[in-house]
């Protein structure tokens, strides 16, 4: 979970009590308005490497496959307004989006004959396709809802998350720290009574359609969903839950995937009621999408929130069916391949004394996560990889790359200790093997830590450092020999400073001793000193990256303000570099593109 | 025909609308009911209107969350037997959400701590998503303060707006 502490913190939060309120029907009728605008301007994407290779002349070319100006030198400007209303068991929102981009990348003029064929000086069609669907301005209602509250229903019309249990079987959820924001548009509806709870939900997936990271746009992926639980309760004995999901991929978006650079194109509006549009590329008349999945997800869960007043346990055991017709490119008919799996996860707590231990397992049985959407990851790779529809935990430090991977199983376990009311020393060891398709991948990891606090808990520390050993039979030179092998450091520390400002200090240092893929070792990282008082916060940061300083900037210091200037007004600025590569939260992971350049944010609430 | 099973929707959610006594309504507040980590219904009309209420959204993963849970404990059990309570809603998703119950063992928490992995009450009181977020509700409905992020020294900033909401009857 990189950056995230600091994220959170940082987070735009404007001021104080802002609403509207007023009086319909003798009933309190409340207004909420919310206006957040970011501008930034982009240098470029942290990419070092030059246009061309050593020993390039003008009349004979050596294209650099490397360079990439796709996010060089221009100006986003992304407005998001919120609107609630909320008048007695009625509650209506919606949601804003804008986006308007000047200056923009265009493809130069000696890559234009990529878009026009692979004859002549090409080595990178993907810069013009990649082009194709980005910096388009777009303005659109992104979310509607209306949402009902009696004391037995719960009923919503519109855009709504849903999650049940732990991800397993179906995961639509909002994390800002990674541009995900996927919700079903339909109907929600969930009935109370007594223990019993009954939910039914269906309808189509939306995704926000611009990615704030890479200025690229994707339309509505409009996969069909249908999911319903029931669920018992005997509130501080157990819960007990069955529940299904139903993802059946729309062919439309599907077909939205490039078949021949400068193919005729139709124009596809990026969303409901949306201004913007890309320019998709069918498939010809008669050829049908590469691949099409139909996903049925059932679980039955099982949750005791006090064994014995000792701990807590939590069960869950999923079956998943999964359909794929795979159409002949050239038309006639499809095939269509079905595959089975099964999930068991179980978490436990024991609360010893002075002790905490959780024991986690995992056995996943080429049960297929994360499911992803019908968007192309060639044509929208940046929305591909986020959007996804259930998301089963990994067991695993948030920061760590993950592969999709079916077929993983394996404990972890964590040990807690308070030695005191100021100091914690905590443990944790892990074992997973994950044989998704023959890879024999064996992975250890372990880490050791202390939570500290002083001050009347005003004052805190928490360091930590760990070490993680992957063997990758497959992959590595010889079987047995490591793949990867990582040495890391994590702290979060705060200092208070007098009455009304404190320190803090927070960073990841992640040590690649041995890398197979890479062939070299290298370190990843970054630290974050940050002086706070109540109203503002000025950070210094630096990240830093060996992985390939050829092609990407190794040093990237920056500079961040927050400042909450009133209670309807919130501004924050923040000016340097950020390093690309991978974040993850809770577990969701995405590639970012580097950046480098200036921003502010404004939000404003009234 | 093929809207009907949404009109027939419609229908079912409209009669059962108009049958449901719906809560909430008192305090004016938007209304939205959580899961505890003891799997009890808890509902923000359950409070509303009779205790002066902090809704801290917070995470397991969230470093500044963790060091305001000990402020707002403190300040639950100083004015707690007064009217005031604290409901600690977790925004974590079900990727994390089984370190909840840990971090609020760990952190000596005897208010209510509820989860919201579908941000039911997140839409409603922190549709920016940040977290630590704040929203100080008085007896009377009235949103007080809303405040995003920790600093130390806030909750004595907390404390006093608190002190003066319990004043007002």
């Amino acid at each position: 979970m990189r950056r995230a502490p600091l994220l959170c913190a940082l987070l735009i939060a404007p001021g104080s009590a802002a609403a509207f309120q007023t009086e319909l029907s003798g009933k309190p009728l409340t207004v909420d308005l919310t206006e957040t605008a970011d501008v930034s301007y982009h240098v470029d994407n942290g990419v070092v490497a030059p246009q061309f290779l050593p020993g390039s002349t003008a009349q004979t070319p050596l294209f650099n496959p490397n360079w990439d100006p796709t996010s060089d030198n221009y100006v986003d400007w992304l407005n998001r307004f919120d609107a609630q209303l909320s008048w007695g068991p009625w509650h209506a929102e919606l949601r804003f989006d804008s986006a308007v981009f000047a200056n923009t990348p265009t493809v130069p003029q000696s890559y234009a004959i990529c878009v026009n064929g692979l004859t002549g000086p090409c080595e990178n069609r993907n810069l013009a396709l990649m082009l194709e669907n980005r910096y388009i301005d777009n303005f659109e209602l992104e979310k509607i809802s209306l949402n009902y509250l009696g004391d037995h229903l719960d009923a919503t019309l519109g855009d709504f998350y849903l999650s049940y249990g732990r991800g397993l079987v179906i995961s639509l959820l909002k994390l800002d720290a990674l541009g995900v924001d996927t919700t079903l548009r339909g109907a929600d509806v969930t009935f109370h009574w007594g223990g019993f709870t009954a939910n039914a939900a269906a309808g189509v997936t939306n995704i926000v359609n611009t990615d704030e990271a890479t200025g690229e746009v994707a339309p509505d992926p409009e996969d069909r969903v249908v999911a319903a639980r029931l669920e018992w309760r005997q509130p501080r004995i157990v819960t007990i839950g069955i529940d299904g999901a139903g993802f059946f991929q729309n062919p439309q978006t599907a077909l939205l995937s490039p078949w021949e650079p400068g193919a005729p194109t139709q124009s596809v509006p990026l969303g409901w009621l949306a201004l913007g549009s890309v320019q998709g590329e069918p498939f010809p008349p008669g050829a049908g999408p590469p691949a099409l999945t139909s996903t049925g997800n059932f679980s039955a869960t099982i949750d005791f929130p006090h064994v014995w007043d000792f701990g807590k346990l939590y069960a869950e055991l999923a079956h998943q069916v999964q359909a794929e017709y795979t159409a002949n490119p050239l038309g006639g008919g499809a095939s269509q391949q079905s595959t089975q799996g099964n999930a068991l996860l179980v978490s436990a707590d024991a609360f010893l004394g002075p002790a905490t231990l959780l024991v986690e397992f995992k056995d996943y049985q080429n049960y297929i996560y994360p499911l992803q959407s019908s968007l192309s990851s060639v044509t929208y790779p940046a929305f591909w990889q986020q959007n996804v529809y259930n998301n089963p935990p990994e067991l695993e430090e948030i920061f760590q790359e993950e592969d999709p991977s079916y077929t993983t199983y394996g404990p972890r376990v964590r040990l807690d200790w308070k030695l005191s009311d100021r100091v914690s020393p905590f443990a944790s060891a892990a074992l997973f093997q994950n044989d998704t398709a023959g890879w024999d991948y064996t992975i250890t990891d372990g880490y050791l830590g202390v939570d500290a606090n002083w001050q009347d808990h005003r004052s805190h520390a928490v360091v930590s450092a760990g070490r993680r050993l992957e063997i990758m039979n497959r992959l590595s030179p010889t079987p047995g020999d490591p793949y990867q092998h990582e040495w890391w450091v994590q702290y979060d520390a705060v200092q208070v400073l007098g009455a009304t400002y404190s320190l803090e200090l927070e960073g990841l240092h992640r040590r690649f001793d041995y890398d197979a893929l890479l062939g070299h070792p290298w370190s990843w990282g970054y630290s974050y000193l940050s002086l706070k008082r109540s109203a503002w916060t000025v950070t210094l940061g630096y990240e830093y990256t060996t992985q390939d300083p050829a092609e990407w900037r190794s040093a990237n210091p920056n500079a961040g303000v927050a400042w909450t200037i009133s209670d309807h007004y919130t501004v924050r600025a923040f000016g340097g570099g950020r390093e690309a590569g991978l974040r993850c939260i809770n577990g969701v992971c995405r590639v970012f593109p580097g950046f480098t350049g200036g921003s502010v944010e404004l939000a404003a609430r009234y | 025909m093929r809207s009907s099973p949404w009109l027939l929707l419609l229908g079912l959610w409209g009669c059962a609308a108009g049958q449901a006594s719906a809560r909430g309504e008192a305090s004016g507040l938007p209304d939205f009911e959580l899961s505890d980590t003891d799997g009890s219904p808890v509902r923000l009309s359950d409070y509303a209107g009779k205790d002066v209420i902090y809704l801290d959204f917070w995470a397991s993963w969230c470093g500044p969350c963790q060091l305001e849970l000990p402020q707002l404990q403190a300040l639950y059990q100083k004015y707690g037997p007064k009217g005031f309570v604290v409901l600690a809603v977790s925004m974590d998703d079900p990727t994390t959400v089984g370190a909840v119950a840990p971090v609020a063992r760990k952190n000596g928490l005897t208010f209510p701590v509820l989860l919201d992995s579908q941000s039911r009450a997140g839409a409603l009181y922190n549709s920016g998503h940040a977290a630590p977020y704040g929203v100080l509700i008085g007896r009377d409905g009235r949103v007080i303060e809303q405040h995003g992020g920790y600093t130390p020294g806030d909750e004595r900033r907390i404390e006093a707006l608190v002190v003066a909401a319990l004043a007002r009857r």
